[in-house]
């Protein structure tokens, strides 16, 4: 059984009048395996958002259905689908999303805070992780006072310290530096590299070249995938610029890379 | 092109209708306060009642304390919107507009905001004023007449103040732009916010200084000690609130964190940590909000005793419908403050009697008592015939034992070497027996009736005063020759004046209505007064004169009741104004604080909810910390309110009430109205709140 299973998913949108109607998706389907690494890539509008706020049961499917681990994300009632995001998924966002009024170790443990665990237990499971992350030092530190990508590391950590079965990541690299991009999609690698699920929506080929495989979507409709199957990263990257200028007919994705 | 700035002014302020509308409200209340309290200064109709000059002093009073709150919180108001607007200013210049273009429209929009907050408050400030001047007579007792007059001089005095005030802050932003570097600014909130430091020091620091506000207000003995203290008390508290509000709270908080195993947990765990930047953030504003309104809860209940007991205040001083006090000794030579023998109380009385006989009214009950009058030291266990003002201090009146019996119709019998006494707070008394410096040991006995009260300086007095009934005459003579011979004073009776006043009280009724009484006073006053002429009295100067060169006293309870009306009610008049402005202060930054906490919380409601909690989750520990922090103002003033009731009783009994328990209830059905109030306010401002939050959740 996959670890998630995407079935012709439709998302419609209507306007409050009832007026318009913008369709977001058409039909998408995909697997996801256990410990893959799979990264999404399309331009901005071709719907890709609105797959991850799908998975990410932020908002539901007009039609088709999510299901992870056997769990169909349709049935989880609106009162516990907090706790399931909480336990069952973890998020990198974009602009980190971390809570100013928090230090950067209470950003970390706030999921577990909110699963009522110990603290001695909270303790236990943040050593190893922000010393895989390499954020041991930051941890007494607020968000304002670290850099960009130390902050993505310390959401990285919130994200994986729960131990979720799939880790969501909005265009993680969107807001960092080129090193620190590098640091973050090590790191990606490393962890997915221990096991971890990941789902990273980007349009960065560099941060998709780091992925096991990329799916793409276009209109709504996923119209290609690449695995990377033992390939290099250039290789991969090469391979995925040149899907994307002969498949979008000459068009980039995305301005960078 | 003039267009064009007029259209991005108008913009802008129609954009940031949130901030700028309370802003122009608030400015607009102020000078509408403002010129209501300079206009009632000002007013004839007010002016020309009798003891209407009192009422204008005591105004007076008040309207540069108001003047210097409105220029603050105006000025407070003003750079906190510039602060806030920061990021569109820098836009402008990124847009490329040069700082002569940014100032142009900057100019604008204070030009506009000024221009209506002054028009709304003068037009607000004379449909005020009319309103207070109908209850501030009403107050008074006297007929309402309704006229509009506008006095120019207020209105002229008003806009300048308040013209002056918005010029500065006009200046103030221009100087802003000229002299920083406007790109910036467009980054400048995005700079993340300090971590605040647990201070501990500072914080006990502010903990020892309210603990010794509070021991001065708390071990306060009389009005005298109150007025002594009031100052340093009300800056301590000050001091000391701002402090714990803006460290101490940290302090605490940071406490609470350090506790592992209850700072994580869920309940704790957001709201502690969010706590902690609230109250670096609002620390300040809070101390203020605590600071007024505890001012309004001390005014309200002052005052408001002062008006209820007005009526006792009077009484309490008028136990006859006059009273006449005439020094006892002659000016000999002015110049070499030299005396001769005092009168004999019978030529008074004649001259009393033949008044009556000339304005053609009747008297009756007239009582005369003969008095030594001295300060000194209060102690359980002791007369100080030496002050040194460091402790209590009493003014002693001595009278015979025949005269306390005469005037209370009593039948006192006190034995040699017992002396009777009377408190007129009743606040103090002495032990059985008592060393009376410089004249020697007596048996204390307490009494129940209070002699005739002195005319006039008793309702100013900050002193206590105790009437100390001597057994004889003999008794009387030889106490104030031991106290002239332990002052070493040569001729007692005569050379007393600047140690021991020696006086001699009358009191008695005028048969009839109040013209009577006035009929009385002026043909007295004509017949036997020769005016001092005091520019500064020039209210109370029928009340005092010379008498062939002696100074003499009449006070006429129909003419004086007027100006107790006028003194109390102008007093509570005053401390209503003054109350709606610290509402009004604290009503707005309220109201600013919500407006900040509410763009703020939405950002945070939404990773909150990303990360994983539920809506409910969020609002529960979100709500249940915007309470906490609008609560503990309150909290606080009610405690501060609770100190200072000692205190506050105490001064209040400056005003010539005596006794005041009814203080307690009017204190407490105040805390109780304030309450509800602030609760609303508290509602109402939260509601912008949850508007705030809730469109940007919708958002999502």
């Amino acid at each position: 059984m996959s670890m998630l299973e995407v079935k012709n998913l439709k998302k419609i949108y209507t306007t409050r009048f009832g007026g318009n109607k913008v369709t977001a998706l058409t039909n998408v389907s995909f697997t996801a395996e256990k410990g893959e690494y799979v990264a999404i890539m399309g331009e901005s509008g071709s719907g890709k958002t609105t797959l991850l706020n799908i998975l990410a049961a932020l908002d539901k499917p007009t039609e088709g259905e999510v299901i992870l681990e056997g769990k169909n994300l349709n049935t989880v009632s609106d009162r516990s689908l907090a706790a399931f995001r909480r336990e069952k998924l973890g998020f990198v966002f974009q602009d980190f999303n971390l809570l100013d009024t928090f230090s950067v170790k209470d950003n970390i443990l706030l999921p577990l805070v909110l699963a009522g665990k110990k603290h001695k237990e909270m303790e236990e499971l943040l050593k190893p992780i922000a010393d895989k992350l390499g954020i041991t030092e930051l941890l007494e530190k607020y968000p304002y006072e670290i850099s960009g990508g130390q902050k993505q590391r310390a959401a990285v950590a919130r994200a994986i310290i729960t131990n979720p079965q799939i880790v969501l990541a909005d265009e993680p690299t969107g807001a960092l530096d080129s090193k620190s991009t590098d640091e973050l999609l090590g790191l990606f690698n490393k962890i997915n590299g221990e096991g971890q699920t990941i789902l990273m929506v980007t349009h960065s080929v560099k941060a998709a070249s780091t992925a096991s495989r990329v799916l793409f979507i276009k209109d709504g409709v996923i119209f290609h995938q690449l695995y990377k199957a033992g390939q290099t990263n250039e290789a991969f990257y090469r391979k995925i610029s040149d899907s994307l200028t002969t498949l979008v007919g000459g068009q980039t994705v995305g301005g960078e890379d | 092109m003039g267009n064009v700035y007029a259209n991005l002014a108008l913009n802008s302020l129609r954009k940031n209708k949130n901030f700028y509308l309370p802003y122009i409200m608030s400015s607009a209340m102020m000078i509408a306060l403002y010129f209501t309290l300079q206009q009632i200064a000002t007013d004839p109709v007010i002016r020309g009642i009798h003891g209407g000059k009192t009422l204008t002093m005591i105004l007076n009073i008040g309207l540069p304390v108001i003047a210097l709150l409105s220029a603050l919180f105006i000025v407070y108001m003003s750079s906190f919107i510039m602060k806030r607007r920061k990021k569109e200013i820098g836009l402008y210049s990124v847009l490329g507009m040069e700082k002569r273009h940014v100032i142009r429209v900057v100019f604008l929009e204070n030009i506009i905001v000024s221009a209506s907050a002054i028009a709304g408050g003068m037009i607000g400030g004379v449909i005020f004023e009319k309103l207070a001047q109908l209850l501030l007579l009403k107050l008074l007792r006297q007929d309402a007449d309704l006229n509009f007059n506008i006095d120019f001089k207020s209105v002229q005095v008003t806009l300048i103040i308040f013209a002056l005030i918005f010029i500065f802050i006009l200046l103030n932003s221009i100087r802003e732009i000229l002299f920083k570097n406007t790109l910036t600014y467009i980054k400048e909130e995005q700079v993340g916010e300090k971590k605040p430091k647990a201070r501990w020091a500072l914080g006990l620091i502010g903990l020892v200084i309210l603990g010794i506000a509070y021991y001065l207000a708390c071990t306060v003995t009389s009005g005298g000690v109150a007025v002594s203290r009031f100052t340093n008390a009300v800056m301590l508290v000050i001091v000391a609130t701002y402090i714990l509000f803006i460290v101490g709270s940290i302090a605490v908080l940071e406490l609470m964190k350090r506790n592992k195993n209850y700072y994580y947990k869920t309940n704790h765990f957001i709201s502690v940590s969010g706590m902690v930047y609230r109250m670096k953030r609002n620390g300040a504003g809070l101390a203020s909000i605590c600071i007024l309104s505890t001012m309004v809860l001390v005014m309200l209940s002052s005052v408001t005793t002062v008006l209820f007991y007005n009526d006792k205040a009077f009484d309490d001083r008028f136990l006859y419908d006059f009273d006449i006090c005439a020094d006892d000794y002659k000016h000999v030579d002015e110049n070499n403050d030299a005396y001769t023998e005092g009168y004999d109380s019978q030529e008074i009385i004649d001259q009393i009697y033949d008044a009556a006989d000339n304005a053609g009214v009747t008297v009756t009950d007239l009582v005369s008592y003969k008095t030594y009058c001295y300060y000194g030291d209060y102690r359980t266990d002791s007369i100080g015939a030496t002050p040194d003002f460091s402790g209590e201090y009493v003014e002693y009146w001595l009278v015979t034992n025949e005269d306390y019996n005469r005037i209370n119709h009593t039948d006192l019998n006190l034995e040699e070497n017992q002396l009777g006494y009377y408190f007129l707070s009743g606040k103090f008394s002495f032990d059985t027996s008592v060393d009376v410096e410089g004249v020697g040991r007596y048996a204390m006995l307490a009494l129940k009736d209070r002699p005739l009260i002195m005319p006039g300086e008793y309702t100013s007095t900050c002193l206590d005063v105790c009437f100390i009934v001597v057994p004889d005459e003999l008794g009387l003579r030889s106490y104030v020759d031991s106290l002239a011979s332990f002052w070493q004073l040569e001729d007692p009776d005569f050379v007393l004046v600047d140690s021991i006043l020696s006086q001699t009280y009358f009191a008695f009724n005028v048969e009839g209505s109040d013209e009577d009484e006035i009929q009385f006073f002026n043909t007295y006053n004509e017949m036997y007064l020769d005016p001092i002429p005091d520019d500064n009295l020039s209210e109370y100067n029928t009340n005092f004169g010379r008498y062939e060169g002696v100074y003499r006293t009449i006070f006429c309870s129909a003419l004086f009741r007027q100006v107790f009306y006028n003194m109390y009610g102008g007093l509570f008049f005053l401390g209503i104004l003054l109350s709606i402005a610290c509402i009004v202060i604290a009503v707005l930054i309220m109201y600013f604080k919500q407006l900040i906490e509410g763009f703020e919380d939405a950002k945070r409601f939404a990773i909150m909810k990303k990360v994983g909690l539920t809506n409910e989750e969020i609002k529960k520990s979100v709500y249940s910390q915007i309470v906490m922090v609008f609560l503990t103002p309150l909290v606080a003033a009610g405690i501060h309110t609770a100190f200072a009731y000692n205190m506050i009783k105490s001064l209040i009994t400056l005003f010539g009430i005596s006794n005041i328990d009814g203080y307690f209830v009017i204190l407490l059905i105040s805390m109780a109205v304030f309450m509800v109030f602030y609760g609303i306010v508290f509602l109402i401002t939260g509601q912008k709140y949850f508007d705030i939050v809730n469109k940007a959740e919708n958002a999502i």
